[in-house]
């Protein structure tokens, strides 16, 4: 067994030591066009940068009907956010992403958010929802076999963010008010990159 | 103490690792094309100065836990894995062979102290117009509403239970069909108090099928399990449930209806026994869901109809942090007791209502319900009834402030009091309010409060102004109160401070509690916590268990790196 967790350790800074080639950098070619409303920091610009290529999944939205994310891979910006009716600044998240939503989705801007409430509330999802009028997809992972796959440790809130190539640029734990302002801009810099 | 090197090399790779990369790793596999590997890794180190319990050989406990994750993608293809890895230092011992281990850590795993907790390959691909999901090794899983199976991690409790077996998932617009068979494998550290526990290791084979069109869809299942640990008793223990559901999403636009049966046979086979070694006990489920949604106002009501109906390990230790392989919904608030799940009828009604031109949202939610324990009928005179309403609202000013305000009311009595007139079992009141601010562009406050006042039945004190009980017990009125306040500067780093105070006896010895926690995120994806402090516990319920959380004081560190 000390072999074992030696060689395991072995195996991680080795795939450590590949992370410089994956990580890329801004690319000098990108131009954000829609980016001029959007607050400028570090960080904020997403352009250029390179990531994993998005598994595609599908799910069941309030409704039953099934809903594929590859439709919008490789095409959309895409911005999918984990969340469930007990967790209060899942809530946050959404009621603050609605109106960017609204804002850029005919720019090409996809926000799923993916409830991972369990049996106990799954009830209460589309009430919720429902009353707040979202216009964006709700999907169910009951299971939390979505979850799992992008997220082990399974903490809410989380998101994933995928450029208009498919791949997952950026995923982020934890939602505070104010996010919103810099997801709008990393959004926009992202949308940019694209068009 | 010669583990201590293997410790700091766990600690260095959670710090330095991320350092040069905090993105998933792009990776070309060769003939299956791009894809990539991600790894996540959980390092929590903590001091547990005391858990105020009578007992000081469980205090100056340090724990040091690891959790390794690694996905490989490709295509359709996955692979992963997760080990745990932990190591345990006592204050108090002076002699290792004669600590607590055997309370506390498996010996066998104190000496090897690592964990393949998980292992998994699938494949995932398109079939016609569907999909078809190949897993094995260790996946989640839950049949209908949870009532047949409900295998899957329950974050509220920090619970992670799978199955170690074989899935096959196909889904396409009008059918859905899934078949499992495995053991089950719980998370082994229990994430409470970091104890060991054992795998229950019991059998379980379920399949379901949905079937749709139209917007209705129809549902069979059947599970059964086999008890691996009752043969530990000389038993030979299993259960067998089968089911059917229907749910319409969409009546007119207007309407939601769900329903779910099951009929479950526990069976046992005591082969000690003189006279009727067999012996089978039957359950039953019903559950209806009714959604309206008329614009801003949306209704819910829900009911239930139990008996008998639970499915869960043998071991008594494991049903204690809320281990169950069914989870029929209760109808109750996430966070509040819930008696029993196997013995209840019930019903609840929910109203939300949203302003939109204001921000303002209104709900209020009342819940009326019989239960017993003991197997008892909770119609009978053996039964008790629950009463619990509670009302709330939420309002945002712009996009900078919303304030939630909520609060409700309780009680629990006994159907038939020994003493007339003393038929009160229970009761509590609660508040809850949640504000937050927007400081600027950069940062944020939040403040969170909770309260309840509770009589409860005591054997240790009694206070007359409960003005309980059933004759059965005194009561014993307390209250519990915790504020938090954190400050968020760039979304990154996040300051808390709280402040807790109980007076529940006999479990917490401080009332007054206070704690600091700082959440760095020092790269995307990873996570520097910090935290210092007492916390005054109590109860965590989600799914229909519940976990007491007992009182303590601690130091602890979690890095949660993503790379």
């Amino acid at each position: 067994m000390q072999s074992m967790t030696n060689r395991l350790l072995l195996a991680v800074l080795l795939c450590a030591g590949c992370a410089p080639a994956a990580t890329g950098g801004a690319s000098e070619d990108s131009v954000v066009k829609t980016a001029a409303a959007a607050p400028s920091g570090p960080g904020l610009d997403l352009s250029g940068k390179r990531g994993t290529p998005l598994q595609s999944f599908q799910l069941k939205d309030v409704r039953g009907v099934p809903y594929r994310v590859s439709k919008h891979l490789g095409k959309d910006v895409i911005m999918i956010s984990f969340w469930a009716t007990w967790c209060g600044p899942c809530k946050q998240e959404l009621a603050a992403m609605s109106p960017v939503y609204d804002e850029l989705a005919g720019q090409g801007f996809a926000y799923l958010a993916i409830s991972t409430d369990g049996p106990e509330t799954l009830s209460e999802v589309r009430s919720y929802v429902g009353s707040y009028g979202y216009a964006f997809p709700v999907l169910l992972d009951s299971k939390s076999t979505v979850l799992d796959k992008f997220h082990p440790t399974g903490t809410l809130p989380f998101y994933l963010l995928v450029n208009r190539n498919g791949e997952i640029v950026e995923q982020h734990q934890g939602f505070s008010t104010g996010d919103e302002t810099k997801l709008r801009a990393k959004v926009l810099s992202l949308l940019g990159e694209g068009s | 103490m010669n583990r201590f090197p293997r410790i700091w090399m766990w600690l260095v790779l959670a710090l330095m690792v991320p350092a040069s990369s905090a993105e998933a790793i792009e990776l070309n596999w060769g003939a299956l094309g791009d894809g990539g590997l991600a790894i996540t890794d959980s390092l929590q180190i903590r001091y547990l100065e005391t858990n105020f319990n009578s007992s000081d050989d469980d205090d100056g406990v340090l724990t040091v836990l690891n959790k390794l994750n690694l996905v490989g993608t490709a295509g359709g293809f996955s692979l992963g894995f997760r080990v745990d890895s932990a190591h345990y230092f006592f204050e108090q011992c002076v002699d290792e062979s004669a600590c607590l281990f055997q309370d506390y850590v498996n010996p066998e795993f104190n000496s090897e102290h690592l964990l393949p907790e998980k292992l998994h390959f699938g494949w995932e691909g398109s079939l016609g117009t569907g999909s078809l999901a190949v897993k094995a090794g260790d996946f989640y899983t839950s049949f209908g509403r949870g009532m047949t199976l409900n295998i899957r991690k329950v974050d509220e409790l920090g619970l992670d239970t799978s199955l170690q077996g074989g899935r096959v998932h196909l889904q396409n617009d009008h059918l859905t069909f899934e078949a499992v068979a495995g053991r089950t494998n719980i998370q082994n550290v229990a994430p409470i108090d970091n104890r060991y526990l054992e795998d229950p290791d019991d059998v379980i084979v379920g399949i379901e099928t949905l079937v749709g069109g139209d917007g209705i869809e129809l549902g069979v299942r059947g599970v059964h399990v086999e008890y691996a640990d009752a043969t530990v008793l000389g038993h030979e223990e299993s259960a067998t449930i089968a089911g059917g559901s229907l749910n319409i999403p969409d009546i007119a636009g207007m309407f939601a209806v769900y329903v779910e049966g099951a009929l479950s046979a526990s069976h046992d086979y005591d082969p000690q026994a003189d006279s009727a070694p067999f012996s089978n006990v039957p359950g039953k489920a019903f559950y209806g869901a009714l959604n309206g949604f008329f614009g801003a106002f949306n209704l819910l009501l829900e009911g239930k109809h139990y008996r008998q109906f639970q499915i869960s390990p043998r071991d008594n230790t494991l049903r204690t942090v809320g281990i169950v392989y069914n989870a029929p919904p209760t109808l109750e608030r996430y966070d509040q007791l819930v008696s029993s799940t196997s013995d209840t009828s019930g019903a609840r009604l929910r109203l939300d209502y949203y302003v939109r031109a204001s921000g303002t949202r209104v709900y209020a939610n009342g819940l009326y319900q019989a239960f017993a324990t003991g197997g008892n009928d909770p119609l009978g005179d053996k039964g008790k009834r629950a009463a619990h309403v509670y009302l709330g609202f939420r309002q945002t000013f712009g996009r900078d402030v919303s304030v939630e305000l909520s609060g409700g009311w309780r009680d629990e009595r006994v159907s038939e009091p020994l003493q007339p007139g003393k038929s009160l079992l229970r009761h509590l009141w609660h508040l809850e309010t949640d504000v937050n601010v927007k400081l600027g562009n950069e940062q944020a406050l939040n403040v969170k409060a909770e309260h309840r006042t509770e009589c409860k039945p005591s054997l240790s004190s009694k206070d007359e102004d409960c003005g309980l009980l059933d004759s059965e017990a005194s009561g014993h009125r307390f209250h519990r109160s915790l504020i938090t306040a954190t400050y968020a500067v760039q979304s990154v780093l996040r300051t808390s401070v709280l402040y807790g105070y109980t007076n529940e006896q006999p479990r917490a010895v401080p009332t007054d509690h206070f704690g600091v926690q700082f959440d760095w995120d020092f790269m995307a994806g990873s996570t520097l916590r910090a935290f210092g402090g007492s916390l005054p516990g109590g109860f965590i319920c989600a799914g229909g268990t519940c976990v007491d959380v007992p009182p303590s004081s601690s130091y602890r560190l979690e890095i949660v790196s993503r790379f």
